[in-house]
């Protein structure tokens, strides 16, 4: 269990508005938000209440349209391209609700492909036993079921010994089981890595895991809990 | 921080395995960059050979730099020639054009003797004895003869060949076989081609030749070489005033010597040609990979993403996706490398034919080689990285959002009103056109370059027949040309009507000259031609007969520029035989013809400025097929006989040398231009099918057949294949007569022609090419995996 | 319906398919000239160049040896008959002058030395005949006595016969030298003055014009030289030479065309005569040939002739056969079909290989007897890719 100490994030006044074909679209209107080392935060909300915004400005993947986010110390909104690229390298891992696998790529080299831009990285082999893949290492993603594609995306998200985890949505596309061994894999890294967690859902069930929970709607915080005791992800349903 | 430089092996990884996924396309433009890297090869590398040997022939042979004839000058002269500044070697020589009696030839044909010194060989122009010996000093009818003329008769050392040397009858005995720089490609004076059956060079000893033409003592042929640092024209000015009095008939630079002028345009051609088609080729080639490229990005939007959530740079990226097209290109290079040279190979045999060098030396040089596969990577690099930018640009949040659905309007016709009667997938067709018009135009002028490709090539057939027409069966309507030794009085024109076989003939005075307007001038002959001839006529390009009018000089429009003269302007004519007068002439028209460098007079008007009698120089005859052979019989036994050239047999030479190389050409047109026409409509049909394959697949599961669907697919490529039909022809027109214009030189100018049947040629070659690779990609739609497809988040 | 329609669109592609290749195949119409056959004259003539010829010529030479004045006559001047032409001043025989005088002199003096020696040898031949008449009768003398042989006596006869032949031999001998003596004697004499110095005018037998002068300045002359040429060139005939397998074609008569003599028209002429024998020329070609002439008589207007002189070059035609109404077409069109003549008819647009059979031919039409029909069109200069049936359109 990680104390939270020194915060990880500081963001403040987060506004993002984008356009979707002939469609103006409000995703964040003013979300503060904070993280500390190794928290485990979930956060809930319907669709389209901004959770996926949030996380993608978190992680350098998206800039705000007004506010502020700092990472330590690193300034993300005043940061140029090259600059979120080598933030992202270095500091953030990602799981996406459709895992983003490199199809080309086995298993192994999805996470070769982090390993061999990373600072102080985890061999590839090392990541995938981790999240109990360590037999699977040269299969295809097309090879692979749906939760064990998202545990490899989980690998090569932290294969790089990241210090934040971002997961948008990892159980969505997947049936009660295998998210429930998904999820065991993140709390599992949290723990024994000591990786500052966010997972996006919106399936309250899994709530129960974080340290804090976080309520979003229609682009604003609407509610943040914290959780005394976390739920083992074994013991899940939904 | 670790340099971002190793990271490349699981990316490599994924550029080759990704590559792979697209095969067939990657296939279809990786030809296409073959295509055209193999004609680049095969045109230059053989320029660069012919470059190389050329250089090394004419210096080890000691080719001369300046040529000049005359009637007959002392052997003194040379020392003379030999003091003028600038002047390195100097060669006399006496040189004789004979008729030949050659066994297997039923007419006479024409060989021309160069003289030997006895003993030692030639200062310049040396003969390179390629078989047998020199001639025996003690046997003067021992000769050696041009190695095509023994190729092409079967003649080696021991043969015989007939010759009459002013006025009797020798037997040359063939004792060596030679090629000599001064005649790399040897010709007939006055024919449009060469026939080596009917023309040959023999070198003969000198004090035989000198002998047999009372040239004892004295010479009518030199050539000369320069020091560095000398002025040709000035070597050239002085050398024709030395001549003069003996009967000299100009100087000529080397650049204007019949054989290596020709072999010099050969050259540009060469080299025009080499530039040009790949151009064609990898233009359409870098075409087809943008569209690729940017389809295949589109599907690779979320592994973008992913990468860069990971922490790949935008250079990264971009310069991965680039590799593709690097990839593919250079796949494309190196087989047309191979190709090219392959086929160089073959081109430079075909060369061997009509230039004969010791040894074509062919090899590919290393510096076409690597421009050739640079420039690939380079053509390819640009049609890639406009699409790989604006991919890679994209930023990452947005790039994991799914598409927008296309945005689609009612089409145009539809909004005509026009189209109510439109199936459903005609209707499908047309918005899918309209909503990315540029694309589907760029791909529409792709299909239209391969037509354009095959109206080019087939149009050099009827570019060859219009020619032909126009030569030999309006402008040359004799049968049979003698050229006599010398003007000759009246009395010859109705000798030769009395000629076995004669039905009719037409006299006509040829005058050797140098046309002077101004600072230019131009050495040709003037001939002079009855006002009414209905034999030899001047025809002009368009089909005209031009009427030689009874006083001034017409001219070939061409020649009209060089000397910067018009109707009505007036030309120095100095006549260079006889007496040498020179009169001021007027010129009275100017003909755009095709071939050659001609003046026209009327005789009456040539006789009158000569002031002569009715004196002829040849006479055209038209003659009974029945008599020919007896004709032929009687013209080799005539003394007063120069040439004799037959209509007949030169349109037959002409036919079967173009023939030879038009089926080549024919062969690769076609093959090319399905090249490009199969590459584009493949790659858009996959590219399409891609795109719509989620669209196409739901259609499917509605309950549309597979024809239905296959129609809605097609159909787009169907349309773009049926307008770029006329455009493709428009196109190929218009370069085509771009092309013929800048190949206007000096020696032909010929007029652009393309009939319907080529153009109808070229179109159903397009539609084929098309059709079969719209079977290909239905082939694969048909296969689709619909659930697939379905359940894909794309 | 779906059915129907999409089957309609199948067969408006395959027809459009269809009509390209139909295009591309479809062979096209070849480009001709043309020319239409025709009824009308055609006349065969035999082509050659002659010479006019003043037909009457006069070569007035001196009568005399003398020395002839200066001709004042020039070519081209006229003289009426008996108008002086030249005048000759026939001269003595030279006297000699010193150098011929000595040799005439010496000449007498060995002519004189000549005699001499005939007369010694003659009376050397004497004394021989005296010695051999002499040994005779001393031989007879001993004969009588039978001293000698018969032979020996025989011998001394004919001696004697000898030696009186030489006697009269060297008498002829000395007639001779005296001979020659007279006349070496007579050239040292001066001739007589029979036809010396007189001045003889030489005039003209005829009305004429000068044609030739063969003497320009003032010379002397042997009788017989010529001194000038005289003719009427209004009567000038034209001599064309032509090969004798030519000539047997031509009989007296023929109507003659004179061309490329320096006016703006023919000339009309007739035949007058066929030389009967030939003779051997080398052509302009260089070959021998067997030539016969041919004189042509002038019977077109003579005012336009008057420039003609002697000796100008003239072409003749020598129509050779004529006929006022055949059909005729260019011999352009002509070609040969295996040994037979052939044109290229059109019927319908279209080109037919047609057999003819020619009659006559000139270099530029031909008679055809059977065939085809005055009318018809043909193809002029065909070119060779055109077969029977091909398609043709005419040039524009």
């Amino acid at each position: 269990m990680a104390t939270p100490s020194a915060p990880v994030f500081v963001a403040r006044d987060l506004t993002k508005v984008y356009t979707m074909g002939d469609v103006q679209v409000h995703a964040l209107r003013g979300v503060d938000f904070d993280l500390s080392a190794g928290e485990f935060v979930v956060l809930l909300g319907p669709s389209g209440s901004g959770k996926s915004t949030l996380l993608n400005i978190l992680g350098g993947l998206d800039v705000p349209t007004a506010g502020s986010v700092v990472y330590r110390d690193h300034d993300l909104t005043t940061a140029g391209e090259a600059a979120l690229t080598e933030y992202r390298r270095d500091h953030v891992g990602f799981v996406f609700q459709f895992y983003n696998l490199i199809p080309s790529l086995t298993a192994r080299e999805n996470v070769a492909l982090v390993t061999e831009i990373a600072a102080s990285p985890m061999t590839p082999e090392e990541a995938l036993a981790l999240v109990a893949l360590g037999d699977r290492l040269d299969h295809f993603p097309a090879q692979l079921s749906g939760g064990e594609q998202q545990r490899v995306a989980i690998a090569r998200a932290i294969a790089k010994r990241p210090e934040v985890l971002l997961c948008d949505e990892p159980t969505g596309a997947l049936d009660i089981t295998t998210g429930v061994v998904v999820l065991e894999a993140l709390t599992h890294v949290n723990r024994t890595l000591g990786t500052a967690t966010v997972v996006i859902t919106h399936n309250a069930a899994i709530a129960g895991l974080a340290d804090r929970v976080v309520r979003l709607a229609d682009g604003r915080v609407v509610a943040v809990e914290h959780n005394a005791v976390k739920v083992e992800a074994r013991s899940l349903s939904w | 921080m670790v340099r971002p430089r190793l990271h490349l092996r699981a990316l490599t990884r994924k550029l080759l395995r990704d590559v792979w996924e697209m095969k067939s396309q990657a296939l279809a433009i990786a030809v296409v960059v073959a295509a055209g890297v193999t004609m680049f090869v095969t045109y230059l590398s053989n320029f660069d050979s012919l470059v190389r040997t050329l250089s090394r022939y004419y210096e080890r042979q000691q080719f001369a730099d300046v040529f000049a004839g005359a009637t007959r000058a002392p052997g003194p002269l040379a020392a003379r020639i030999g003091a003028i500044p600038g002047v390195d070697i100097v060669d006399t020589r006496v040189v004789a054009d004979v008729t030949l009696d050659v066994t297997g030839l039923d007419e006479p044909a024409n060989g021309r003797l160069v003289s030997l010194p006895s003993p030692g060989a030639p200062a310049l122009n040396r003969v390179l004895l390629r078989r047998g010996t020199w001639p025996d000093p003690a046997r003067p009818d021992d000769v050696v003869a041009s190695e095509v003329f023994c190729e092409a008769h079967g003649f080696g050392p021991g043969d015989r060949v007939a010759a009459i040397v002013n006025g009797r009858r020798r037997q040359l005995t063939i004792v060596g076989v030679g090629i000599s720089p001064e005649y790399v490609y040897s010709i007939r004076p006055g024919d449009l081609f060469p026939d080596n059956r009917r023309f040959g060079v023999f070198w003969m000893q000198r004090a035989a030749l000198a002998a047999a033409f009372d040239m004892e003592g004295g010479f009518n042929d030199v050539a000369l070489t320069l020091a560095a640092g000398a002025s040709s024209d000035d070597v050239v000015a002085r050398l024709d005033r030395l001549l003069e009095p003996y009967g000299g008939r100009g100087a000529y630079t080397r650049a204007l010597q019949v054989s290596a002028w020709t072999i010099e345009n050969e050259l540009t051609q060469l080299r025009m040609f080499g530039l040009v088609t790949p151009a064609i080729f990898l233009s359409v080639a870098a075409f087809i990979l943008h569209i690729a490229l940017t389809r295949a990005l589109a599907l690779q939007r979320g592994q973008i993403a992913a990468l860069k959530a990971l922490g790949y740079g935008n250079r990264t990226i971009g310069w991965h996706y680039v590799q593709w097209a690097l990839v593919i290109a250079a796949a494309g290079a190196l087989a047309g490398v191979a190709g090219g040279a392959w086929l160089g190979a073959k081109m430079a045999d075909l060369y061997n034919e009509f230039f004969r060098f010791p040894m074509l030396d062919y090899r590919v040089s290393p510096g076409v080689a690597l421009w050739s596969v640079l420039g690939s990577l380079a053509v390819a690099a640009a049609g890639a990285l406009a699409a790989v930018s604006r991919a890679v640009a994209v930023p990452p949040a947005d790039a994991m959002r799914p598409d927008a659905p296309a945005r689609y309007r009612p089409s145009l016709i539809e909004r005509l009103g026009v189209a109510r009667r439109l199936p459903q997938a005609a209707r499908m067709v047309l918005r899918t056109l309209e909503r990315q018009p540029v694309r589907a135009l760029l791909s529409m002028l792709g299909i239209a370059a391969a037509g354009a490709v095959l109206v080019i090539g087939l149009s050099f057939i009827d570019v060859m027949d219009v020619l032909i027409d126009e030569q030999f069966m309006q402008a040359m309507r004799q049968d049979v040309t003698v050229t006599f030794v010398g003007p000759r009085s009246a009395d010859a024109v109705h000798a030769a009507a009395r000629l076995p076989g004669v039905m009719a003939v037409e006299p006509q005075r040829v005058v050797p000259v140098r046309l002077r307007a101004g600072a230019r001038h131009r050495t040709l002959a003037i001939i002079g031609l009855t006002p009414d001839a209905s034999l030899q006529r001047v025809v002009a390009r368009s089909g005209a007969v031009i009427p030689v009018p009874p006083a001034g000089l017409v001219l070939s429009r061409v020649l009209g520029d060089v000397l910067g003269v018009t109707p009505g302007d007036s030309v120095r004519v100095e006549v260079l035989e006889g007496a040498r007068p020179a009169f001021d002439v007027p010129v009275a028209a100017l003909v755009d013809d095709s071939m050659g460098v001609q003046a026209y007079m009327a005789r009456d008007a040539l006789h009158a400025l000569l002031r002569e009698g009715r004196t002829v120089s040849s006479t055209a005859l038209k003659v009974d097929p029945r008599d020919l052979a007896q004709l032929h019989l009687t013209l080799k036994a005539l003394p007063a006989v120069a040439g004799v050239a037959v209509r007949e047999a030169t349109l037959r030479n002409f036919r079967q040398t173009m023939a030879e190389h038009m089926n080549l050409i024919i062969a690769f047109n076609v093959g090319f231009a399905a090249i490009i026409a199969f590459g584009v409509v493949y790659n858009a049909a996959r590219v399409s099918l891609s795109e719509r394959s989620r669209e196409l697949a739901s259609l499917r599961v509605l309950g549309f057949t597979r024809d239905e669907v296959g129609r809605i697919l097609l159909g787009e490529l169907a349309v773009l294949t049926l307008l770029s039909l006329p455009v493709g022809a428009v196109i190929g027109y218009g370069l085509g007569l771009f092309i013929m214009t800048i190949f206007n030189n000096e020696v032909y100018r010929l007029p652009f022609a393309i009939t319907a049947q080529s153009i109808a040629w070229s179109w159903l070659t397009v539609v084929g090419a098309a059709a079969l690779s719209s079977i290909a990609v239905r082939r694969r739609l048909d296969r689709l995996d619909l659930i697939a497809v379905l359940k894909s988040r794309e | 319906m779906t059915r129907l329609r999409r089957s309609r669109g199948l067969l408006l592609g395959l027809t459009a398919l269809g009509a390209l290749v139909a295009v591309a195949l479809w062979p096209s119409a070849v480009t001709v000239d043309l020319t239409t056959v025709t009824r009308g004259p055609l006349s065969v003539t035999i082509d050659e160049d002659g010479d006019t010829r003043v037909h009457h010529r006069f070569v007035v030479s001196a009568p005399l040896a003398g020395r002839v004045e200066r001709i004042d006559l020039d070519p081209g001047d006229t003289v009426t008959q008996g108008a002086p032409v030249a005048r000759l001043h026939a001269e003595p025989a030279q006297f000699l002058d010193a150098r011929s005088r000595a040799e005439a002199a010496a000449a007498m003096e060995a002519a004189r030395g000549l005699v001499g020696r005939a007369r010694a040898d003659e009376q050397r031949a004497r004394a021989a005949l005296d010695l051999a008449t002499a040994d005779l009768a001393r031989e007879e003398a001993l004969d009588a006595s039978g001293l000698t042989t018969r032979q020996a006596l025989d011998t001394r006869k004919s001696g004697v016969a000898t030696a009186r032949e030489a006697l009269n031999a060297a008498g002829f001998a000395v007639a001779a030298a005296t001979a020659d003596l007279e006349r070496a004697r007579a050239r040292l004499l001066p001739a007589s003055l029979d036809g010396g110095g007189r001045t003889i005018t030489v005039t003209s037998p005829v009305d004429g014009v000068v044609l030739k002068r063969f003497l320009d300045s003032e010379s002397v002359v042997p009788a017989g030289a010529k001194l000038v040429e005289l003719g009427d060139p209004r009567h000038v005939e034209i001599v064309a030479d032509l090969l004798s397998s030519d000539a047997v074609r031509v009989r007296p008569g023929m109507r003659v065309a004179l061309t490329e003599w320096g006016g703006d028209r023919a000339m009309g002429g007739v035949v007058e005569r066929v030389e009967p024998s030939g003779f051997t020329k080398v052509s302009a070609l260089g070959v021998e040939e067997q030539r016969v002439n041919v004189i042509i008589d002038v019977d077109d207007d003579r005012a336009a002739w008057t420039a003609m002189g002697d000796g100008f070059r003239v072409e003749v035609a020598i129509t050779v056969w004529h006929a006022d109404d055949v059909v005729t077409l260019p011999t352009g069109a002509l070609f040969r079909d295996g040994t037979d003549w052939a044109v290229f008819a059109i019927a319908d647009g279209r080109a037919r290989l047609t057999r003819l059979t020619l009659g006559h031919r000139t270099p530029l039409a031909a008679e055809v007897t059977a065939g085809l029909d005055a009318g018809a069109r043909v193809v002029v200069h065909p070119p060779d890719t055109l077969a029977d049936g091909d398609r043709v359109t005419p040039r524009q």
